[in-house]
């Protein structure tokens, strides 16, 4: 299966008459995907979703059309981050917290090791809408053009071009707001070492809070 | 790189899949595109066939037979194995046409005189020796069985094919159609089969056991063995019912079991062997005589109590399991409809007794199976 030489874009093409393709996607892109969840819900849960993504692109299938750049992922992407949507919205409510439909903190910030860095990248990240955040991460992490985050995002190329060059602007902005203000790790150190992650979530909103458009 | 860049780049970094989560969530893709294709096929074709037509749906209908012997508790306990979504592939107003199934009627169904004075015991170890000692599929993705439905009465049936991943999902399909090609390694869904998946909902899909644990029983030790199936029986069939099943003893479930095992699971040549030999320590079995079955095939009818086990002694093969439907059928020759015999509880001559139900689920064909099915044409 992972010979396959066809293009995503005739996998996809063939896909309504085919199902029998998807399994050729997955062969090609089932670790890019399980990256994607595995940052976004931490490595146990993405290995739960990984087949959910795929099941779910499949009753899907019938209404896509191959993006421009020729790869299926950030059809996937987009599809992936409803189903991780609908995976957070299941997960019972965590104390006084409110939920977030697109990121389990505690995962990112199980692998930011160093102390100082806990909750650094959630602060440095909510100013921005949901959508703006995930245009972020998709070009971070996920190594998308623009335009293909656009499209795993259902959002005009020339909009997310722009959003984009806003979304970094106000993050940087926001991360070193948190630097200045808040030096070494005093910004989660209220918290003494071993105390949850999420107490430390909601000083950063504290100090945070507030609109910073740069 | 920015502060920004570093940032997003130690939050970003993530280990991949290994390859056990690589292949489970394969697995379960494979399941639903199983089920894509049959159903894309099924709309394709006339969409004849209602799945509501087969009442219980279940991995081969083996299951669903087993209840027509067992308690009512077992009944649910049993119905809680396996549910069994219906695929809405038939087209509003399409006839329910039922395909042409060969009737059975031509052939003799039933038991006819012992083609040996061997033991039951005797001709249970014979089995054994033959079944091998192998040590299987642990390893096999998925489990293929193949079975004949029919309804002894009329003569109408179908077939059902089922693939059992190894986490207890899997894709069953039936069709009225002719028997498919019996080939275990590629399985082949033909025109007018309904597709449907088969959810195990987290319990064992092995009649209580799981893939692996059918593995992991003691196949050396024939006691052992004994111990941990009727350990099992006590989850699977639950405290027995007053009255449905008075006769019953703990033996006849040890004997149920066994059965079961044998039929539709992925248990290894191995297990087969030492299965055979539990049977044959099992006081109170007797040989019945020699039975037919609606295909013609001929095996060695064991009895205890309302169950029988039919076999062929030389191959190790098990062929049918049948249950009366109450202690006096028995005493018949006939295996369905109604007779007239002594019920051996009361000593009294008791007339309409149904030997078994109306339908015969034959086990056709078992094995291991690489891949779900592949859709012909």
């Amino acid at each position: 299966m992972t010979g396959d030489s066809r293009s995503d874009g005739e996998l996809l093409a063939g896909l309504p008459g085919q199902p029998e393709l998807m399994g050729v996607l997955y062969e090609r892109h089932a670790q890019a995907v399980f990256r994607y969840l595995g940052r976004r819900a931490g490595p146990a849960a993405a290995e739960d979703l990984l087949s959910e993504v795929f099941i779910a692109a499949l009753s899907a299938s019938s209404r896509v059309v191959a993006h421009d750049s020729g790869s299926a992922l950030p059809w996937l992407y987009g599809i992936a981050l409803n189903v991780l949507r609908r995976h957070f919205r299941q997960q019972p409510p965590a104390g006084g917290v409110t939920r977030d439909l697109g990121m389990d903190w505690d995962a990112v910030d199980d692998r930011l090791d160093a102390l100082a860095e806990r909750g650094r990248l959630r602060a440095t990240l909510q100013d921005l809408s949901d959508s703006d955040r995930e245009l972020l991460l998709l070009a971070a992490w996920e190594n998308l053009t623009s335009a293909e985050a656009a499209a795993a995002l259902g959002i005009g190329e020339v909009a997310a071009r722009s959003r984009l060059h806003r979304a970094r602007k106000r993050a940087l902005a926001a991360l070193q707001r948190l630097r200045g203000s808040a030096p070494g790790n005093s910004a989660p150190g209220n918290s003494a070492p071993g105390s949850s992650a999420r107490a430390s979530h909601s000083v950063t909103t504290t100090l945070y809070g507030g609109e910073k458009a740069s | 790189m920015s502060p920004l860049d570093d940032l997003l780049d130690s939050a970003g970094r993530v280990p991949g899949i290994g390859p056990d989560g690589l292949r489970n969530a394969r697995t379960a893709l494979d399941t639903r595109i199983a089920v894509a294709v049959m159903q894309l096929n099924a709309t394709a074709d006339l969409g004849r066939k209602r799945a509501s037509r087969w009442p219980g749906g279940g991995l081969s209908g083996w299951r669903g037979k087993a209840l027509a012997g067992a308690t009512a508790v077992a009944a649910a306990a049993a119905a809680a194995l396996v549910t069994v979504i219906a695929t809405p592939a038939q087209h509003a107003g399409a006839p329910a046409a039922v395909s042409p199934v060969p009737p059975v009627a031509r052939i003799h169904v039933g038991f006819s005189a012992p083609a040996t004075d061997a033991t039951a015991a005797q001709l249970l170890d014979e089995a054994a020796t033959a079944a091998g000692s192998q040590q299987g599929w642990p390893d096999a993705r998925y489990w293929f069985a193949q079975s004949q439905n029919t309804n002894l009465l009329s003569g109408q049936g179908s077939y059902s094919s089922s693939w059992i991943a190894r986490d207890g999902n899997g894709v069953g399909a039936r069709a009225g159609a002719p028997i498919p090609e019996q080939a275990t390694s590629v399985p082949r869904a033909k025109d007018g089969e309904t597709a449907y998946p088969v959810i195990a909902d987290g319990v064992p899909a092995f009649y209580g056991f799981s893939w692996a644990q059918l593995y992991a029983l003691p196949v050396n030790d024939t006691a052992a063995l004994e111990s941990d199936l009727m350990s099992a029986g006590q989850i699977t069939f639950g405290p027995k019912a007053p009255g449905l099943s008075g006769s019953w003893t703990g033996q006849e479930d040890l004997f149920e079991l066994v059965m079961n095992l044998l039929s539709g699971t992925p248990a290894s040549p191995a297990l087969r062997e030492a299965l055979y030999k539990v049977a044959a320590t099992i006081p109170g079995v007797t040989v019945k005589g020699t039975y037919t079955d609606s295909l013609g095939r001929t095996g060695t009818a064991l009895r205890l109590g309302i169950m029988t086990m039919v076999i062929d002694p030389a191959t190790g093969q098990f062929l049918d399991g049948l249950w009366a439907a109450s202690p006096a059928a028995v005493n018949c020759s006939k295996v369905t409809g109604w007779c007239q015999a002594i019920n051996p509880a009361t000593g009294k001559i008791e007339k309409g007794v149904m030997l078994s139900g109306p339908s015969s689920t034959l086990l056709i064909t078992q094995g291991p199976a690489a891949g779900l099915p592949k859709i012909a044409g």
